[in-house]
């Protein structure tokens, strides 16, 4: 481990691509200013060109050994690169989707991308977080943009209502979390993550620190349940999936999950790993009613926003299963649940985006009836999705709901194991649901599908032909989430 | 001498202030926006009181970007209800109700 | 009883009052500044932990700026005698209780058991030649670089939210047209219109 706790510019090179993609935001934010209305799409493709270069520079250092720079407070390792090489990637996918969503509803601002690149800022701090100032900060730039986003449909009741719901609850989680903070640091002494698993870790710790790292830690804990959406703190998710504008639904159900993930991992693994036996308890707890009220609650929706709402509440459930476990294995295949669900959800909202027309959001499940009729390689794909979200083999769904089950097995927890299988066939049924109608049901009226932009249609097959692929060969890429812990 | 846990127990009481606060004000966001500032002064001197008594700074450090994070925050939260209000002409909304009733 | 415990219980007393005065404050207004009087007592709270410069932030920044703008959205959204709490007494009761329970079990946690004088001494005075912005600017642009350039992030996100979401575009915006203003001649503004009564016969 390569320690350098002074500043030094050579050791900046770690951080490269975070650089790089604040540079880059000052400069697509100053030349939007200056771009007439026929220009405005060169927005859109230097945000592109951004996230490809940061991806691409993120990608070159991996493999690149553990580096803690910048006063302690930044780590670059092989999971913070390979998240931000994933990240990158479905972020790039979810602005072209995105696009497709804005021009038809007339929400085409520079500030949207501008804004989404310093969400992204946010999550790379977060996932390289290695102090727990730079954890709050990444995530407070995270929530910040995810609520202006929202409530970028300014002429929308529903989404300003969804925006201040979302800062509202977003607050008072973030309340929760520092005051776990201000016990895990009034305890250790220490912002440091690997001096507070050397605290946490040393043999000597009196009852009395236990008891408060213990405290701190189920603040933590909420915080992050909150942040990821887990029942009991769940009720925003619903409300703010429905009211966002959908492209705003398809980029916070996707990519905050992987940096809410990597946060996860760097304050409860790498930082508080020594007590393991306490948040594991706490996690199968909140898995368990996530994923029964995920399934329950999932039935009685006739809206498909507020449905995939509930679905990515149970699938959260999956990955808090994963953690619970307590193996590195169950954290690996945590962190390939949450991969396969960021491609799954994203596929699913891009066939959503897909069928909106100006003037017709396609968020009802009424809207999806018949949908084969008239446009059978949309249904096609989201057959697809919806079988791989159910998880049924042989899509990469199934894999990683199987992958997850074998560690609550080989871990012991029998009964959790069947609760959970019994809940996941339950909520196969509501999958099930938009395929009979899509297939089976005729729609009220003759719906003439307007050609999408090739850009769109291309990458949405491609996403959703890749939840075949992969589910082809899923263990190469439970072997590369393992390799990261 | 005032010990550690009397500044605690302090920000304790004022954090569970500010949790009620939020109970009993759901439709009124001011005052919701507000409880959540009394919330982060109650963690900020949990902060304070523990920098105090380790003799090490870094808990004050975090308390300076908490009050500026805070104060982007209330800029955001006082827009988005800007909004709200020439939407909707009102700013009564039930944050913990669902969007359609 | 130090001088030390006599401030601390005054500063807590006033500190909690507001507090409790702010949530059940009908008048949002007076809510703001019942926040204020409590952010005055915290920041004398922090004085007696030997934080001057947070002290003073907080009542530079909060008091200062950030209950100035709470007060001016309150004025400009006329919201101060709004009746907003229909279903305010209902859940008081039981909000109180709860609230209770948990400040109690949190203060048994964190009481002298666990954090007492005995356990954690007080720490002896600083000289009074002890300057907590030194210490503090000595970290912050070293140790602390990177947090910092961060919290410039955040900034510029507060910014950029603000204008994306409130600024109008021209248009529908309200602004003067000065030169118009400016070059108008008294005959524009004032019409002497001769009204002629209606006669009997409707001429």
């Amino acid at each position: 481990m390569i320690n350098t706790p002074l500043f030094d510019t050579t050791s900046l090179m770690a951080a490269l691509p975070e650089i790089f993609l604040l540079s880059a935001i000052v400069v697509v934010l100053l030349l939007d200013l200056f771009l007439t209305k026929p220009f405005k799409q060169v927005t859109y493709y230097l945000t592109q060109l951004s996230l490809l270069t940061t991806g691409v520079l993120a990608f070159n250092l991996i493999g690149e050994p553990e580096t803690i720079i910048l006063g302690n407070s930044f780590i670059l390792d092989d999971m913070a690169s390979v998240f931000k090489v994933f990240m990158m990637v479905a972020a790039m996918v979810a602005m072209v989707y995105s696009r497709h969503y804005l021009l038809q509803h007339s929400l085409f601002r520079g500030e949207y991308f501008v804004l989404v690149m310093l969400s992204i800022l946010g999550m790379m701090v977060m996932v390289s977080g290695h102090s727990l100032l730079t954890l709050y900060l990444g995530l407070e730039i995270l929530s910040l943009s995810l609520y202006t986003l929202i409530a970028i449909a300014r002429n929308r009741a529903g989404a300003v209502e969804a925006a201040l719901k979302y800062f509202v609850l977003g607050a008072i989680a973030s309340g929760l979390l520092l005051y776990g903070m201000s016990m895990i640091y009034g305890i250790s002494g220490s912002l440091n993550i690997s001096e507070i698993a050397v605290f946490a870790n040393s043999a000597t710790l009196a009852s009395r620190e236990v008891l408060i790292i213990n405290f701190g830690l189920v603040f933590l804990v909420i915080g992050i349940a909150f942040k990821l959406g887990a029942v009991p703190f769940h009720m925003w998710v619903p409300d703010v999936y429905q009211g966002a504008p959908t492209s705003v639904t398809m980029f916070i159900s996707t990519v905050p999950k992987i940096a809410a993930v990597a946060m996860l991992v760097r304050l409860l693994i790498d930082g508080l790993g020594a007590m393991q036996p306490y948040w594991s308890d706490l996690f199968t707890v909140l898995a368990i009613l996530s994923i029964v009220l995920g399934s329950i609650v999932a039935l009685l929706q006739t809206n498909i926003k507020r449905l995939l709402a509930y679905s990515t509440i149970s699938h959260i459930g999956f990955v808090l299963l994963g953690f619970a476990t307590g193996v590195i294995t169950g954290y690996g295949a945590a962190v390939f649940y949450i991969l396969v669900y960021v491609l799954m959800s994203l596929a699913a909202f891009g066939v959503i985006i897909l069928l909106n027309k100006k003037g017709f959001e396609a968020d009802l499940i009424s809207d999806y009836k018949g949908l084969s009729a008239h446009s059978p390689w949309s249904a096609l794909m989201m057959l697809i999705i919806m079988l791989s979200m159910a998880g049924i083999p042989p899509f990469i769904g199934f894999y990683a709901k199987l992958f997850i089950l074998q560690q609550v097995i080989s871990s012991g927890m029998i009964t959790v194991a069947i609760i959970v299988v019994v809940f996941a066939v339950i909520s196969a049924y509501y999958y099930l649901q938009i395929i009979k109608s899509m297939y089976f049901e005729d729609g009220d009226e003759a719906q003439e599908s307007i050609p999408a932009p090739i850009d769109i249609q291309l990458v949405v097959s491609i996403n959703a032909v890749l939840i075949l692929v992969v589910g082809l060969f899923p263990d190469f890429w439970m072997q590369l989430a393992l390799s990261l812990f | 001498m005032v010990s550690l846990s009397d500044y605690l127990i302090l920000s304790a009481i004022i954090f569970c202030i500010g949790l009620v606060g939020i109970f009993v004000n759901r439709t009124n966001i001011i005052t919701l926006l507000m409880c959540v500032e009394l919330i982060l002064v109650a963690v900020n001197t949990n902060f304070i009181a523990f920098s105090h008594f380790l003799g090490n700074e870094a808990g004050q450090i975090f308390v300076f970007f908490i009050l500026t994070v805070a104060a982007a925050e209330v800029a955001i939260g006082l827009a988005i209800l800007t909004l709200l209000f020439r939407n909707k002409g009102s700013i009564n909304v039930d944050v913990t109700n669902s969007l359609k009733g | 009883m130090s001088f030390d415990q006599i401030l601390f219980y005054v500063f807590s007393f006033w500190f909690i009052a507001a507090s409790l005065a702010m949530i059940f404050s009908r008048n949002a207004a007076k809510a703001v500044l019942f926040l204020i009087l409590a952010f005055f007592s915290a920041a004398s709270i922090w004085i007696l932990l030997e934080a001057e410069f947070l002290a003073i932030t907080l009542i530079l920044v909060y008091v200062g700026a950030v209950m100035v703008l709470f007060l001016f959205v309150i004025k400009m959204l006329n919201i101060d005698k709004s009746s907003l709490r229909a279903k305010f007494a209902s859940y008081l009761p039981l909000g109180l209780i709860v609230a209770a329970i948990i400040a109690a079990e949190m203060a048994l946690v964190l009481g002298n058991n666990q954090f007492g004088l005995e356990m954690m001494a007080a720490p002896a005075r600083h000289a009074a030649d002890y300057s907590n912005i030194t210490v503090l600017a000595l970290q912050l642009y070293t140790d602390y670089v990177y947090p910092f350039e961060l919290a410039a992030v955040l900034l510029l996100i507060a910014i950029i939210a603000a204008i994306t979401l409130v600024h109008r575009n021209e248009g529908n915006r309200k602004t003067q047209n000065i030169a118009e203003q400016v070059s108008v001649k008294a005959k524009d503004r004032v019409y002497l219109v001769s009204i002629t009564t209606p006669n009997k016969e409707g001429k």
